[in-house]
């Protein structure tokens, strides 16, 4: 089983990596063994070599040059969602994935457009805990953004303190469509949040 | 008139609250309020001298203190831990005339990196020095990126800035500039070619974001870089530690001025450096300066001897939210190669705000300490489970930690133990905590 890290060095702020050593262990701990793959820019990508993708936070910059670099590969990621893959990226990294991304001098940057949602970048920072709710799980950690997200239709969590993706849908967290998952929950949170990290874990077994 | 109730009004309240014990930006806060200009009508002293920077800066504001005094100068700074506007404008208006003069030969400041925009708004420093930035409380600033917007933003045209060549991001505010000088250290023996940090910052170029080189590191994203695309790299210096011997403690500032340090770190290093470059830029005698600082052992409690049962302890403070002053603490004891303890506390996160935010646990390289001198590891406070899940993830064996989170119990368990020395390392914000359980030399 292979779980790629991408942009392990460029959108690798807030301690993400160690979202991938979760999942690493919550699949040994089921008894099967998962490789961790890091790759960034400069890297040929294949995404249908690996079973789970996973992005992490960025700086505004990083997040821009992640946007560019992916790009060529939209339809590959596409594909991959398709089948099955498992994408989960957290903080600014999935908004790369929404349709566009207006930044704080007000230049708008196409995103990968697989959403409909559009990230407007402000100038102020909105850091704070947040308490959040998955079908009924107690999902905790921070959010230390800059954007609101608007037009998210299906949000991952339901915030239960804290801010959501923008001060229209302030309940609203985070975006899951099929097999793609984005949050901006950092803790990390699957180390911080042991459920989610067992619930791609089954999610990888079952399909293997 | 209106300048001199202002400045009545902040001395009558720095005075009162001194009797009460209250903190020392009170009185800039009010002053700021009756006269919100009133910083840019003072007459200020010759040199203006400014630090910002995420780490380093009360350690560098203190020596430049102490070699100016020493050299029969009359200085003014502000008080550790009063760097934002309302702790400046007490420090100046306290120090002023009614007429509003200040009555010093040098202002030296520490000075908030996001809140220097807001300061030398009204005034511009005469020596603008620029320490370095690292990931450093991001709950509330976020990156060193967008804390490089606000420190960019607080630079005149008339200051001298005084840049760390070493630190690609900072060097950015040095571009297309004509009054700068750098500071930076040449390649040692410590010096590595790959990142040992669990994180890169200094991976892509801050200017152009293309891939960026480094001939050698020192530690973190400081060292040698260039990048090949857009040009930006490592300029050259003018003041340079040309020659450091961590392990007998001495070093050489332009191959001539030898200076001793009294406490052997890397970072301490950089800090006597910059003092050493602003202190030269004013006029100060280079051998003087190099026979002022030699020894110097700094006063702002960083570093903290004391005794736990039959051992002897150090503390050493190391910020919560700043990989790199535990990456600092962790190097500094494991370099000692003692037999020893460590103790780590986390129990508030920070003195300022309330918050579990703990992934900065994460960029910090605890697996240095899986060394043979490193006997036992105990982890208190609040968050001792959080890092105990972060230990977990290193090859530290589970036998070598014991996870006590309560600090006073811990206390006693570790009083029972003989370990031939005991290292501490916390902030601040949980400094008191133990200190107060132990007995301080």
């Amino acid at each position: 089983m292979k779980i790629l890290h991408l942009f392990y060095d460029l959108m690798n702020l807030y301690g993400e990596y160690a979202n991938t050593l979760a999942l690493q262990r919550a699949v040994s701990e089921k008894g099967r063994a998962a490789e961790i793959v890091k790759l960034s820019i400069g890297d040929e990508l294949d995404f249908s070599e690996y079973d789970f993708i996973y992005i992490g936070s960025g700086t505004e910059k990083n997040q821009k040059v992640a946007l560019e670099y992916l790009n060529p590969y939209t339809e590959q990621i596409k594909s991959a969602l398709e089948s099955g893959k498992i994408i989960l990226a957290t903080g600014n990294s999935f908004e790369i994935f929404g349709d566009s991304i207006t930044d704080r001098d007000g230049v708008k940057h196409e995103g990968l457009k697989l959403f409909g949602f559009t990230v407007t970048e402000g100038t102020e920072r909105i850091v704070e805990d947040v308490i959040a709710d998955l079908d009924g799980e107690k999902i905790i950690g921070f959010i230390n953004k800059a954007s609101q997200i608007d037009g998210v239709k299906n949000p991952l969590f339901v915030i239960k303190q804290g801010v959501g993706n923008s001060s229209a849908s302030p309940n609203a967290e985070g975006i899951q469509a099929g097999s793609f998952y984005g949050t901006h929950i950092i803790g990390p949170l699957l180390i911080r949040n042991k459920a989610i990290a067992e619930y791609f874990a089954e999610k990888l077994i079952g399909e293997n | 008139m209106r300048m001199f109730f202002t400045i009545l009004i902040c001395k009558l309240a720095y005075f009162f609250g001194h009797l009460i014990g209250r903190g020392s930006s009170l009185p800039g806060e009010i002053a700021l309020k009756m006269y919100p200009d009133i910083l840019s009508k003072i007459k200020l002293p010759e040199f203006v001298i400014a630090v910002t920077g995420s780490n380093g800066k009360t350690s560098t504001v203190e020596m430049i203190t102490h070699i100016l005094t020493s050299q029969g100068k009359k200085v003014v700074t502000n008080k550790e831990g009063s760097n934002l506007d309302a702790g400046i404008a007490a420090a100046l208006l306290y120090n002023c005339t009614f007429g509003g003069k200040m009555k010093a030969d040098a202002l030296v400041l520490e000075s908030d990196e996001r809140f220097s925009k807001r300061t030398f708004k009204h005034f511009a420093p005469t020596h603008y020095a620029v320490t370095n930035l690292y990931r450093d409380q991001l709950t509330r600033n976020a990156h060193p990126e967008w804390v490089y917007e606000y420190i960019r933003e607080s630079v005149s045209d008339s200051s001298t800035l005084i840049l760390n060549a070493d630190d690609p991001l900072i060097s950015m505010l040095g571009k297309d500039r004509e009054n700068v000088v750098w500071f930076g250290m040449d390649k040692q023996t410590f010096s590595t070619e790959e990142n040992t940090a669990v994180y890169d910052d200094g991976a892509f170029c801050p200017a152009c974001k293309s891939r960026m080189n480094y001939s050698y590191r020192h530690f973190n994203h400081i060292g040698d870089y260039s990048c090949e695309k857009c040009g930006h790299k490592k300029q050259a210096t003018r003041f340079t530690v040309t020659e450091a011997d961590l392990k007998n403690g001495i070093i050489t500032i332009n191959n001539e001025r030898r200076i001793r340090l009294s406490f052997k770190s890397i970072y301490n290093v950089y800090n006597i450096l910059t003092c050493f470059a602003v202190c030269s830029l004013i006029g100060i005698d280079e051998e003087k300066i190099a026979k002022e600082i030699s020894d110097y052992v700094l006063k702002n409690g960083r570093v903290v001897e004391y005794y736990l049962g039959t051992s002897d302890g150090t503390f050493l403070i190391s910020k919560h939210e700043n990989s790199v002053s535990y990456d600092q603490s962790i190097r500094y004891l494991v370099g000692q190669n003692i037999p020893c303890g460590v103790i780590i506390i986390v129990d508030a996160v920070s003195r300022r705000y309330s918050t579990g935010e703990v992934s900065w646990l994460w960029d910090i390289d605890f697996e240095l300490l899986n060394a043979d001198c490193v006997d036992h590891i105990y982890l208190l406070g609040a968050h001792a489970g959080d890092l105990e899940t972060r230990f977990s993830y290193t090859d530290i064996l589970p036998e070598k930690i014991t996870v006590i989170p309560d600090i006073d119990e811990a206390v006693d368990v570790i009083a029972e133990k003989k370990h031939a020395k005991l290292y501490t390392i916390t902030c601040f914000s949980d400094k008191a905590k133990f200190l107060s359980k132990v007995k301080v030399k």
